[in-house]
């Protein structure tokens, strides 16, 4: 019933003798949040880089829709309807909250005829950042960098948009917001994938779980199967609880 | 009392020159990362061109901007295009530009060769023609000039701090590589910024032309003041040039009345060395703060 978004063909990425991801195949449904999980130096990274035109892979396919991205740059990439945010929120420092947001809305395929100052507007809302729209981004706390992060890439209008560990640093009740948030996101019908560390978290937000290991697939499905399955276990919790 | 005024009004006056001249420079510097010293060699052949169009061929002074402005601009966009191509760093583009001034300069010297050069007053009505108010003079081309500054600093202005270019031009200077990511054509907005640099490059030019004798080496007298106008009106900032070449502009202006005339060319660089004393920073802020790579 719902067909994939995003389809990656045994997408290899080397660095040197390391081979940062291996052979994955991936890929994500229309509507869903999809967690991107593993230790870290999985390659979880390296996919969100390598999906989003950062990165090219050594070897290997990826499909947007009916599109070949993996030979395209960041920008067409982003012009397609594939959104990112970062690990650490690297705002324009010198544009206001609000321009920052503009930013995304009138250059890439959400360039219309609507005045991008109401669309940046009304995404600032969204986050709930609409009391610092004229603040210098610069002045934001961490937690409004990451609010301003994801307004920045939903401003672009994606398809699907990926999360680069949104929740790190945040304490629990910031946490809970932004869980909320990400589902009001993925009710607006946008495609979600979702990299993260907080268990709880994943577990309450994934529709499906992806798990890499030393830059390979281990486990795929839904969370529930996947967080018991002994492979993921042993990936996460190692030796001390062998 | 009377002396005070005209030293305001003539101050203001040479303020609109200072500020055309330094707002090419202070873009290119603060945006494109490229610190033109060809600038000058710009200035100097737009001067040079404005004095051979109306000396030799006849055209009013004024006229030649319909020539000047076009070659400012396909110099500067030509730079630009060599500065990009070349992946220059800011270091670079200084070394590179310098060698331009100084083949500028000596190519202007071999066709118009050493001697100085001035319009003849019979060509040129715009060196006496003078708009008297009451015991006041303004010379008719200053008041053009500070117009036409007003306007390129009130346009770059807008440009960048009210215009959709204007915040994918500082997400770029910024953050190259992120504002690609959002789509935003840096390669494009860089011309547009050589333009501007462009014409008002020239138009300073043509300015000096027509107010100054001319001499292959003067490019160079006007390097101070424009260093001293860029760096404390904060790099790239339109305002802070506007108002920091007026300041100068009135310092020099005041000095060459009530002190010694001779002692005027110096003030601009001593209140430069006193600011960074004290605000190493400059005056104003620059419109895009760039960590330096």
């Amino acid at each position: 019933m719902s067909t994939d978004i995003l389809r990656t063909d045994a997408v290899t990425k080397t660095f040197g003798n390391l081979r940062a991801l291996d052979q994955v195949t991936m890929s994500v449904r229309d509507g869903e949040i999809l967690g991107l999980v593993g230790p870290n130096g999985s390659g979880k990274s390296t996919m969100i880089n390598v999906l989003s035109g950062f990165l090219r892979p050594s070897g290997g396919q990826i499909h947007f829709g009916d599109t070949r991205i993996d030979t395209l740059a960041p920008h067409r990439v982003a012009e397609l309807g594939l959104a990112r945010t970062y690990q650490i929120p690297r705002p324009f420092s010198t544009l206001s909250t609000l321009e920052n947001v503009m930013v995304g809305g009138s250059f890439g395929r959400a360039r219309t005829d609507r005045d991008p100052r109401t669309t940046g507007m009304q995404w600032l809302e969204f986050v709930g950042l609409g009391d610092q729209a004229d603040d210098a981004a610069e002045s934001l706390t961490l937690h409004q960098r990451k609010q301003l992060e994801l307004a920045r890439a939903l401003s672009c209008e994606p398809r699907l948009i990926m999360l680069d560990e949104v929740l790190a640093g945040l304490n629990p009740t910031e946490i809970e917001g932004a869980i909320e948030l990400i589902k009001s996101i993925r009710d607006l019908g946008i495609a979600v994938v979702f990299v993260e560390h907080n268990m709880r978290a994943v577990k309450g937000l994934c529709d499906r779980l992806f798990v890499l290991q030393s830059g390979q697939q281990i486990a795929e499905g839904d969370p529930a199967t996947v967080l018991s399955d002994q492979a993921v276990i042993d990936a996460y919790l190692g030796s001390q609880h062998a | 009392m009377q002396q005070w005024i005209q030293a305001l009004i003539t101050g203001l006056l040479l303020g609109g020159l200072y500020a055309t001249l330094s707002l090419g420079f202070s873009l290119t510097w603060g945006l494109l990362r490229t610190i033109n010293f060809a600038h000058f060699g710009f200035a100097l052949l737009a001067s040079y061109v404005t004095y051979e169009l109306s000396t030799v061929h006849g055209f009013d002074p004024l006229l030649t901007l319909v020539a000047t402005v076009p070659i400012g601009v396909a110099l500067s966009l030509g730079l630009q295009w060599f500065v990009s191509k070349v992946k220059l760093d800011m270091f670079g583009t200084l070394v590179a530009t310098f060698g331009l001034l100084l083949v500028l300069e000596a190519a202007i010297s071999r066709y118009w060769l050493q001697d100085l050069r001035r319009i003849p007053t019979e060509n040129n009505p715009w060196l006496s023609n003078v708009l008297s108010v009451g015991p006041y003079t303004m010379p008719v081309v200053q008041i053009l000039g500070l117009v036409a500054a007003v306007a390129l600093c009130g346009f770059s202005w807008w440009l960048l701090q009210r215009s959709r270019a204007g915040y994918a031009i500082r997400a770029s200077v910024e953050n190259p590589t992120m504002a690609r990511a959002f789509g935003i054509d840096a390669t494009r907005l860089g011309y547009l910024i050589a333009a501007i640099s462009g014409v008002s490059v020239a138009i300073a030019g043509s300015m000096i032309g027509i107010l100054y004798a001319l001499s292959p080496a003067s490019a160079l007298i006007w390097v101070p003041v424009t260093l001293a106008v860029v760096l404390l009106g904060g790099l790239a900032n339109p305002v802070g040039v506007a108002i920091s070449a007026t300041a100068l502009a009135l310092a020099e202006s005041f000095t060459r009345q009530f002190a010694d005339p001779s002692l005027a060319q110096l003030v601009a660089l001593g209140i430069l060395v006193i600011v960074l004393l004290f605000k190493p920073s400059g005056l104003f802020r620059p419109t895009v703060e760039v960590s330096e790579r």
